[in-house]
């Protein structure tokens, strides 16, 4: 778990105990998370300052989309997850493309996804 | 010069004042008998000379030739009156000289006289009547022996006197006989009497010489006898039987006189009477005449008898100056037309001169002229120039089968029928022009008089209202048919509302604009002041609340001089027409009305013009002030959003490929910078011909609708979002709980109440459509299993509160998990233990709650952080960005939630 261990993932959820859970899960997995993080300026904000190699997002942030994020890290070819419970054709179009992992979802399988989306080693 | 003052001063003054009275005085007072007699012989005067000779006074104006009672002839033979000298002065128009006569007295008295009838002829030649001078020769002959006497007379007589005996030998011959015949008496005596008879006339001498022996007298025989030189002379004798003194007759006297001239005078009278008969006839005969084929029968006819010509005809100058035959007599048809247009003159000849050609043949004209005139048989010709007016208009001819010599009677009768039938002509040309200028005014008014009823009768019938003014007043107006039905007055009533009341029509009143016009604005009346009136619409109205509306123009009426003399109105009613305007525009207005209501707007593109039509509407969704749209297609496309551009040009240019309908649903950008939503549809007009045709269409505001349906997918996804992200919390929770408890069955109590704790939440949220809750309510509904109102061991106070979904959610949770905790742990798991919350709102945005317990167990604070504790501080902190602080007091647990408080949470 030493490989793992050192693999930071940024969280952005805003509900409390859905984060809760995914900080389980990841720790459970090995990896270290930054966050989790509720709001969108906090999270722009520690998406800047704090290192990490992936990150998982949650859509909608008390009212307030993370798409200015979402792009920001894009443009830092920083892989990303999406954790939501939005449909596809709520998103916007450019977003579709994105990873992404219904709610409410199996920690295993955020587990593999997280694993899959970074880069090998 | 007054004669009756005259009279008496001065013989000479006398005669010369008084002519006519003294010239009679004077006759009356001859010592000479003298009378006269009218042109018929009528005594028309006898002086007192004549009465007394003749031994009667004459029935003036009855008695006829002669005076005298009877007359014989001087050997006692009876004298009829009519062959009596006078008589024959009048009738052959000459005096008679040298007759002798015997009157007879009423007493049988009589008297040898002499007569010396005279013919008075007026200033036109024409026989007037005739004076006689009667001689008495009673004395005369009663002075000298009868036989000197009549040796006498035998000798100075200047008839030829002839004594024969009865076998017809000259015995006697006197100077007169010598003179006449040219034989002196030494040479005719004792010769035959028929060396005076002429060839022809050889079995007169006998018949004569028979009747002598008989004793017969031959009166007045007139004949023909040859004079020496072979010529011949016409003559009358008188043969008297001579008797011896037994009375055998023995031989005759012969009293031979030469009436050449009497004969020819005669014939020249007869000739004149010929000639003034024609005349007169013709003139007779013209004044009647009606026709001008009439004037040139009566001129023919007149030129035959008075020129005694076989064939005659009549010339005139046609249009083209040509003289054409108008009328002819005994001309064949080749003849005129070789002769046709030939005149001597030009039609604008001046005092023309008659032309005679005596003879044909050595006249000088062309051959070819010649020779048809002498196949014609005309050996003599004569033109006779027509003027009338001092112009030739053509001429009349005479034709003569042989040479002819025109006498001056004869030239002269020709130019009086020449004046006569230029005259008449003239005067038939005129009348005819006058006729058929008569004629075309008759014409004329008639055919005004149909056009005039032609019009009246399609004004009656014309469908259209026609008022009529006829003085400037107006204060009478009438109207055709169709006036009086529509105004609904009675035909030929007064339609002015300028009329006197009483005449004045009332049952109606007229409007303009919902003007009611005074009567001298009406258009007719305008027009009778002299204006024009173009296009006016009233509006009639009538009592019973209906109306007219009529449309028409009002001109005035003028006289010849320009006087305006009244109008006339000319309208139709358009009623109908302005009920399908209204009709159309109310529809109209209800289409504005509908866009309007429906934020809607129409458009018309015209692909041929490419111009482009807005309806107000349109503007007003464009947010465009009144009237400034452009037009143009481009000016449409600057207000749409650049990322619509293309859509909307892709969509026109398919349905004009397709001809299809068109739909659109595009942005554009208001003039204020707003951004609003609009769905446009249209539709190809038919194509006519060649043209592109016309797209027509409405255009709507769709922002709201499309905002609302951006609201419902985004509630769509919020709701699945929610019921997503609530069932990863349940699904967290569940992990959590089972995770944390080791006991099964306390963690499946423990989650069980922790789910029905959200759900109750959520059920409150869903009664208030998650708009809200009160914190009350939260409060009350974790608390409400452990509450005992007779204990009265909850307490909750505070001010009202709105708490938005999520803090409802998570306080909701985490008052769960503080009830839980007392019922187990704290205040409310003891009978006399109690809960008091009470929340204020600090600083208008932070909900600050205490939740204190007292009356519990004593407290002890936990051992180690279980998942309750974990919820109630992590939760509320990280979810509401709130504060929680857990005061282990020994009289009971206090807790204290401070977190932000939204005042008006948008949903």
């Amino acid at each position: 778990m030493t490989l793992t261990g050192r693999c930071r993932v940024l969280v952005v959820e805003d509900e409390f105990l859905v984060a809760l859970q995914i900080e389980n899960d990841l720790a459970a997995a090995g990896y270290t998370v930054v966050g989790p993080f509720t709001s969108l300026s906090a999270s722009i904000a520690a998406s800047r300052a704090e290192h990490f190699e992936i990150a998982t997002l949650d859509l909608n942030l008390r009212g307030e989309f993370v798409y200015p994020l979402i792009d920001e890290l894009v443009a830092r070819c920083i892989p990303i997850l999406l954790l939501t419970g939005y449909a596809d054709s709520d998103l916007p179009e450019r977003f579709r493309a994105l990873p992404r992992l219904g709610k409410p979802f199996d920690g295993s399988l955020l587990v593999r996804k997280i694993a899959e989306l970074l880069p090998a080693e | 010069m007054g004669s009756a003052e005259a009279r008496p001063n001065s013989s000479t003054e006398k005669i010369g004042a008084g002519r006519a009275l003294g010239a009679l005085a004077v006759l009356d007072a001859l010592p000479v008998a003298v009378y006269a007699t009218n042109a018929e012989g009528i005594i028309v005067y006898c002086n007192r000379a004549a009465a007394e000779l003749a031994g009667r006074q004459p029935q003036i104006g009855q008695d006829r030739w002669c005076v005298s009672w009877r007359l014989l002839w001087p050997d006692g033979s009876p004298l009829p009156h009519d062959e009596c000298p006078m008589a024959r002065t009048l009738k052959e128009g000459r005096p008679i000289r040298g007759m002798e006569v015997v009157a007879v007295r009423p007493d049988e008295s009589t008297v040898l006289l002499m007569p010396h009838p005279t013919p008075i002829f007026d200033e036109s030649g024409a026989l007037a009547g005739g004076v006689n001078v009667l001689v008495d020769f009673s004395g005369r002959r009663s002075a000298a022996p009868t036989s000197d006497y009549l040796a006498a007379v035998a000798e100075a007589s200047d008839d030829a006197i002839v004594a024969r005996h009865a076998n017809g030998i000259i015995t006697g011959w006197n100077p007169g006989a010598e003179r006449l015949f040219g034989y002196p008496a030494d040479e005719a005596m004792g010769r035959s009497i028929t060396i005076l008879t002429p060839a022809g006339y050889e079995n007169e001498e006998p018949e004569i010489r028979e009747r002598s022996r008989g004793g017969e007298r031959i009166e007045r025989y007139e004949t023909k006898r040859r004079r020496k030189d072979g010529t011949l002379i016409d003559v009358a004798l008188t043969v008297c039987p001579v008797r011896d003194a037994e009375g055998q007759v023995i031989g005759a006297s012969e009293i031979i006189r030469d009436i050449t001239e009497s004969k020819r005078a005669g014939e020249t009278l007869a000739t004149r009477l010929r000639e003034q008969a024609a005349l007169h006839v013709l003139t007779e005969r013209l004044q009647r005449v009606t026709d001008i084929v009439a004037i040139y029968e009566a001129a023919l006819d007149a030129i035959q008898t008075a020129l005694n010509c076989s064939r005659a005809s009549i010339l005139l100058f046609d249009a083209a100056a040509m003289m054409r035959f108008v009328a002819w007599r005994g001309l064949s048809e080749r003849y005129r037309q070789a002769v046709d247009g030939h005149s001597p003159w030009t039609a604008d000849a001046r005092d023309p001169e008659p032309i005679f050609v005596e003879d044909i043949a050595s006249a000088e004209i062309s051959d070819a002229l010649r020779q048809a005139i002498v196949a014609e048989g005309i050996g003599a010709v004569g033109f006779i120039p027509l003027v009338a007016e001092g112009k030739l208009i053509g001429k009349f001819m005479t034709y003569y089968d042989a040479p002819h010599g025109f006498a001056d009677t004869e030239i002269s009768v020709a130019l009086t029928i020449a004046r006569q039938l230029g005259f008449s002509i003239q005067r038939m040309r005129t009348e005819q022009a006058k006729r058929q200028a008569e004629e075309q005014l008759r014409r004329n008014e008639a055919s005004e008089r149909a056009r005039a009823a032609e019009l009246v009768a399609i004004m009656e019938a014309a469908p259209a209202l026609i008022w009529i003014a006829r003085t400037p007043d107006c204060r009478v107006i009438g109207g055709n048919r169709c006036s009086y039905e529509m105004l609904r007055l009675p035909p030929d009533s007064n339609l002015s509302l300028s009329a006197p009341p009483g005449e004045r029509p009332g049952n109606f009143r007229v409007f303009v604009a919902g003007r009611e016009l005074p009567p001298e604005e009406l258009p007719l009346q305008r027009a009778a002041r002299g204006e024009e009136v173009k296009n006016f619409e009233e509006e009639i109205r009538f009592d019973d609340g209906t109306s007219r509306y009529v449309f028409g123009n009002a001109t005035p009426l003028r006289d010849a001089a320009g006087e305006v003399i009244g109008a006339v109105a000319a309208s139709v009613d358009i009623t109908e027409r302005k009920q399908t305007e209204e009709a159309l525009q109310n529809s109209e207005r209800r289409l504005q009305i509908a866009l309007g209501a429906g934020r809607m707007g129409a458009w018309e593109w015209n692909l041929d013009s490419g111009q482009v039509i807005w309806s107000p509407g349109l503007e007003a969704l464009h947010h465009r002030e009144p009237g400034t749209f452009g037009g143009t297609l481009a000016d449409f496309k600057q207000d749409v959003h650049p990322e619509d551009l293309a859509l909307i040009e892709r969509e026109l240019a398919s349905a004009i490929e397709t001809r299809g309908d068109y739909h659109c649903i595009y942005r554009i950008t208001t003039p204020d910078g707003a951004i609003r939503w609009m769905e446009a549809f249209g539709q190809f007009s038919p194509r006519s011909g060649s043209s592109m045709g016309r797209l027509t269409g409405v255009c709507m505001d769709i922002t709201e609708r499309k905002e609302a349906e951006a609201q419902r997918n985004m509630l769509v996804a919020e709701l699945s979002h929610r019921v997503k992200n609530t069932l990863a919390i349940v699904s967290s929770i569940s992990r959590q709980t089972y995770s944390t408890n080791p006991d099964a069955h306390d963690a499946h109590r423990s989650f069980d109440a922790r789910i029905r704790a959200l759900a109750q939440t959520h059920t409150r949220l869903a009664e208030a459509s998650w708009s809200g809750v009160s914190l009350e309510t939260v409060l009350s509904d974790e608390l409400a299993p452990y509450h005992n109102n007779t204990k009265n061991n909850v307490a909750l106070a505070g001010p009202p509160t709105k708490l938005p979904p999520k803090h409802a959610l998570t306080l909701g949770m985490a008052a769960h998990e503080l009830a839980t905790n007392a019922a187990k742990h704290g205040a409310l798991s003891v009978k006399s233990g109690n809960v008091e919350v009470g929340w204020t709102i600090a600083a208008g945005d932070r909900l600050q709650i205490r939740w204190s317990e007292a009356g519990g167990p004593p407290v002890l604070a936990p051992t180690h952080n279980g998942f309750g504790r974990l919820l109630l501080e992590r939760v509320v902190a990280s979810d509401l960005g709130g504060e929680v602080h857990l005061e282990f007091a020994p009289q009971g647990l206090i807790c204290t939630i401070d977190v932000p408080y939204p005042l008006e949470t948008p949903r």
